[in-house]
């Protein structure tokens, strides 16, 4: 293990972040971590962006989401949070769960928000009524992501890495558009 | 990367820079806190207005690597009901759009 993990470094930031203080200054810092974290830990698409055009109204596509917010259920293996370069992996997560069931494993964000109503990250609730509604098909699964680093090559490498397999998963299931949302 | 399996996506950005950078599809950016993606808790009218605006651009969006910035302004913004039907209507103009290149 490396000393990063043996600090828990991750977990102490994260500790701090629940802190009313800790998340007071990581919004006000804001930019300032927008911009250190574009300029030190992003990678330049330099080829074409990938496409896929939208042919067809929302009320005949079916729709699924992708956050990184670290959301799995009680039952699953919780991210690994010590991990400096974070965790790839991913879980599902039902479109029928309900909040209660959800459990977060994250430390890099605060999660005061998330508490109160996680939809602010995975709006289950927002969906299923649109679903309902018949705005579009609400797909019957969801996924999250943990903390990942700086999209590795466990990520990306195909065809093992993780957002391909999340890609199978979601064509396996029928699915049109997704919705990806940052914790 | 979905894109490339033939999803089409949209994603919500909270750090411009970076959704520019790694050449995201199509995103719609908000300046708000992390961990608010959808905003403030609690409040529908709010998270389904980022979910339409979220809808609207994957429909309008022409261009890849493309950004709308609806500018909500976090607890200052007021969001009115949003209609079922508005989801798939979107207007001809869906707000300032800059792209990657």
């Amino acid at each position: 293990m490396s000393w990063w993990e043996a600090a828990k470094v991750w977990r102490r930031m994260g500790s701090a972040l629940e802190t009313d203080l800790g998340a007071r200054l990581n919004h006000a810092t804001g930019d300032v971590i927008n911009k250190a974290a574009g300029v030190f830990m992003t990678p330049t698409l330099t080829e074409d962006i990938p496409w896929t055009p939208v042919d067809k109204p929302p009320s005949e596509a079916t729709v699924s989401l992708v956050t990184t917010a670290g959301f799995h259920l009680a039952d699953d293996q919780p991210f690994d949070v010590d991990a400096a370069e974070g965790d790839p992996s991913f879980r599902e997560i039902p479109a029928s769960t309900s909040p209660d069931e959800l459990r977060i494993t994250h430390t890099h964000y605060p999660h005061r928000y998330v508490k109160q109503d996680p939809n602010v990250l995975l709006p289950l609730d927002r969906l299923r009524e649109l679903d309902e509604a018949g705005v579009f098909r609400l797909a019957p699964t969801l996924f999250s992501f943990g903390f990942g680093g700086t999209l590795t090559d466990a990520y990306v490498d195909p065809p093992e890495g993780t957002a391909h397999q999340v890609a199978r998963r979601m064509a396996e299931d029928g699915v049109d558009w997704a919705l990806l949302v940052p914790a | 990367m979905l894109e490339a399996h033939g999803i089409s996506t949209v994603c919500l950005s909270i750090n411009r820079d970076i959704s520019l950078r790694i050449g995201a599809p199509r995103s719609v950016h908000l300046r708000f806190p992390h961990g608010a993606a959808l905003g403030e808790p609690g409040q529908r009218n709010q998270q389904r207005t980022i979910l339409r605006d979220m809808l609207w651009a994957l429909q309008r969006l022409e261009r890849p690597g493309s950004m709308v910035e609806p500018g909500y302004r976090w607890r200052r913004s007021r969001y009115a009901e949003v209609t079922d039907e508005s989801f798939g209507q979107p207007p001809a103009s869906i707000g300032s759009v800059v792209s990657r290149d």
